[in-house]
C-alpha cells in the first residue's frame, strides 16, 4: 500500500511536470485560434505579431484585404501591459475591432462595443461589471473569456482597436499586426506573412529559456521515478528474502518466483498509475497555468510505468534468484 | 517404502580462515515409518543435517540416500523436484507468509507445484481441520497465535503428502501449553511408512520417542 502512494505520488508529479510543458504549446495554440484568423501580417524584418511592437499603418489593412486568397483581414495592437487596480495583474492587452479578427468569443457577457470596454480572460480572476485600471485610464468589464491566456496563465485583455492604439501609439492609427483570414498568395514589400506555425513559435518564444528548463527537469523527474519505483520493487524483494527462502525450500522454481515478482510489478506499476493519472488532475486545479495532459501522455505514462516497474522488479528478481534457501531454517 | 540412509556425511566451510566442519563423518539410518530426533546444543550441525538432508545443501562428503534416491547428488531441477515432491518442512520460526491467510499459506507448496487452486484449497481445508485449525482458515499469521501458527506450518509441510518430513527445532517458539498441541499434532503423523527427522534440544520433544542421535555426541541411541 506505501509502495503504491509512493510510486503514485513520484508518478503524478511527474505528470503534472509533463501536463505544465504540454500546457504552454496547448495554452498558446489556444489563444492564437482564439483571435480567428489563419496567419498573419507583420512589418517586414519583424519576428511575429506577439513578441515585438512594430507599427503598420492601419490602413495597410485595405492593402492585405487586396491579395489574392484574402478572405478577411482585421488590425489588432497588441502588448504586455498590467492592470494597476489592486490585485495588480499582468495581461497580454489585445486591441482589435468589435466582431472583427483578433476579438474573441466570449463566454460570459459581450464583446466591448465602445472605448472604456473590456474583455478578460477569467484568469485574471475579475467579473463582468467590475472596473479595471490600465494605462491610466479605466474599462469596464463587460465580459470575460476562458482559455485566453499566454506564457503559462498569463490572461489576455482585450479592448477596443481605438483605446489599444491610445494606449500603445498615443492615438495614431496603427496597428502591430493585421490578422488574415486565409492564404495571401502574393507579397507586398515591407510586409511579412506570418503562418499560424510561426505566430506560435513567436508567442512561445519568451519561454523558450524555460521550456528547456522544464524539459530537462522532466527529463530527470522520469529518471528519479525510475529510481523510486526500482527502489520500491527492491526494498520490497529484501523484505521478502527470508519468504523467497521458504517458497524455495518447498521446492518452488526460482524463475517462477521472478515470474510472480514481475506480475507483482506489473500490478503495482499499472495501480499507481492509474492513481497516478486521477491524483495529477485534482492536482493540476491547483495550479494557475495551464496543465494539460493530452491522450499521448495518458498513453505514455503507463507504458513508462510498466516498463520501469518491470526493470524495477530486475533487481528483486536478481534478489530472489540468489536467496539461500538454507536461509529459511534458524529463528526469526 | 523409503528408508533414511546417511554415510560418512561431512560437510565443511571456511570462515574467518578457519575451516568449520558442523559435519564430520555423521552417519545415520532410519527404516519407514520412523522418528529421528537429533538433538545436540546450537552449532553441533542440527540444522546443516537437515539442509543436506532436504536437498538444500550439499555435502562436501558422503552420501544420503532415500529410498531409491540418492539425495547427495541431486543437482538443479532434480534438487528442486526432490524438495517439491519428497519433502516436508516445518521451520522453527514458522515461515508462515503474512500477507496470506492460513488455508493460503497451506496451499502455497500446491500451487507452485502446479495444482489448481480447486484441489489446493480443497486439501488446504482438510489438513486445517486435522490440525484443528479449520475455523481459522481465513486468518492471516499475525492473527493467530504462536501454536496456531506452527500448527498451520505443520499443516503447510504435509500438503503435498510428503514421505519425509524434517522440522527444525519446532517448540522453540512456543509456549508450554502451546507445545503440547504441537507435540500431539507430530506424534499424530508418525503413521504409515512416512519417516521424520526432528531438530530440537528441547527435552519436551523426548517424549515423542523414537531414534535419537545427539549430534553433540555424534551418537546414536
Amino acid at each position: 500500500m506505501i509502495a503504491v502512494a509512493a510510486i503514485t505520488l513520484v508518478l503524478a508529479l511527474t505528470l503534472l511536470l509533463s501536463g505544465f510543458r504540454d500546457g504552454i504549446d496547448v495554452e498558446t495554440a489556444r489563444t492564437v485560434r482564439a483571435l480567428g484568423g489563419d496567419s498573419f501580417v507583420v512589418r517586414e524584418g519583424v519576428s511575429g505579431p506577439f513578441t515585438t511592437v512594430s507599427q503598420l499603418a492601419e490602413d495597410v489593412t485595405e492593402v492585405v484585404l487586396s491579395l489574392p486568397g484574402v478572405e478577411r483581414a482585421d488590425p489588432i495592437v497588441s502588448i504586455r501591459h498590467a492592470i494597476e487596480s489592486s490585485p495588480v495583474t499582468d495581461v497580454y492587452l489585445v486591441g482589435a475591432r468589435p466582431n472583427g479578427l483578433g476579438m474573441p468569443a466570449v463566454s460570459a457577457g459581450r464583446q466591448p462595443r465602445a472605448r472604456g470596454e473590456a474583455v478578460l480572460d477569467a484568469r485574471a480572476g475579475r467579473k463582468v461589471g467590475d472596473r479595471v485600471a490600465l494605462g491610466g485610464r479605466t474599462f469596464d468589464v463587460v465580459g470575460l473569456v476562458r482559455g485566453v491566456t499566454v506564457w503559462a496563465g498569463v490572461p489576455a485583455m482585450f479592448v477596443t482597436l481605438a483605446d489599444a492604439q491610445d494606449l500603445v501609439f498615443a492615438g495614431a492609427r496603427s496597428a502591430t499586426a493585421i490578422v488574415v483570414s486565409g492564404t495571401p498568395q502574393a507579397r507586398r514589400v515591407g510586409l511579412s506573412i506570418v503562418d499560424a506555425d510561426r505566430a506560435r513559435a513567436d508567442l512561445k518564444r519568451p519561454l523558450a529559456n524555460a521550456i528547456t528548463t522544464i524539459d530537462l527537469l522532466r527529463f530527470f523527474l522520469w529518471i528519479v521515478a525510475a529510481a523510486i519505483v526500482g527502489s520500491v520493487l527492491y526494498v520490497s524483494a529484501l523484505e521478502r528474502s527470508r519468504e523467497f527462502a521458504v517458497f524455495k525450500a518447498f521446492g518452488t522454481d526460482s524463475w517462477d518466483l521472478v515470474g510472480t515478482l514481475v506480475v507483482e510489478a506489473f500490478v503495482l506499476s499499472a495501480l499507481s498509475a492509474a492513481a497516478a493519472v486521477a491524483l495529477s488532475r485534482v492536482l493540476a486545479a491547483l495550479f494557475p497555468a495551464v496543465i494539460s495532459f493530452p491522450a499521448r501522455t495518458m498513453v505514455l505514462l503507463p507504458l513508462v510505468a510498466l516498463t520501469v516497474g518491470l526493470v524495477g522488479s530486475l533487481a528483486g528478481a536478481r534478489r530472489a534468484i540468489v536467496v539461500d534457501p538454507a536461509t529459511a531454517f534458524g529463528g526469526p | 517404502m523409503p528408508d533414511l540412509r546417511v554415510r560418512e556425511l561431512s560437510v565443511e566451510y571456511g570462515s574467518g580462515g578457519e575451516v568449520i566442519r558442523p559435519l564430520d563423518g555423521f552417519e545415520m539410518s532410519a527404516p519407514p515409518g520412523s522418528l529421528v530426533l537429533l538433538l545436540g546444543p546450537s552449532g553441533s550441525g542440527k540444522t546443516t543435517l537437515l539442509s543436506c538432508l532436504a536437498a538444500i545443501q550439499s555435502p562436501s562428503a558422503g552420501t544420503i540416500d532415500f529410498g531409491d534416491i540418492a539425495v547427495s547428488t541431486l543437482a538443479g531441477k532434480e534438487r528442486t523436484a526432490f524438495r517439491r515432491h519428497t519433502v516436508g518442512i516445518v521451520f522453527q520460526a514458522f515461515n508462515l507468509v503474512p500477507s496470506l491467510t492460513a488455508a493460503e499459506n497451506v496451499m502455497a507448496p500446491l500451487l507452485a507445484a502446479g495444482v489448481g487452486w480447486a484441489g489446493a484449497s480443497a486439501r488446504a481445508a482438510s489438513l486445517l481441520e486435522r490440525v484443528s485449525l479449520g475455523h481459522r482458515a481465513t486468518h492471516r499469521p499475525g492473527e493467530l497465535s504462536g501454536g496456531q501458527q506452527q500448527r498451520v506450518a505443520i499443516a503447510r509441510a504435509l500438503v503435498h503428502d510428503p514421505p519425509l518430513i524434517l522440522a527444525d527445532e519446532p517448540t522453540a517458539h512456543l509456549d508450554h501449553t502451546q507445545v503440547e498441541g504441537v507435540l500431539g499434532l507430530l506424534a499424530g503423523l508418525m503413521d504409515g511408512e512416512r519417516v521424520m527427522v526432528i531438530a530440537t534440544h528441547d527435552d519436551r520433544v523426548l517424549a515423542l520417542g523414537g531414534q535419537r542421535v545427539d549430534l553433540g555426541r555424534r551418537t546414536a541411541r
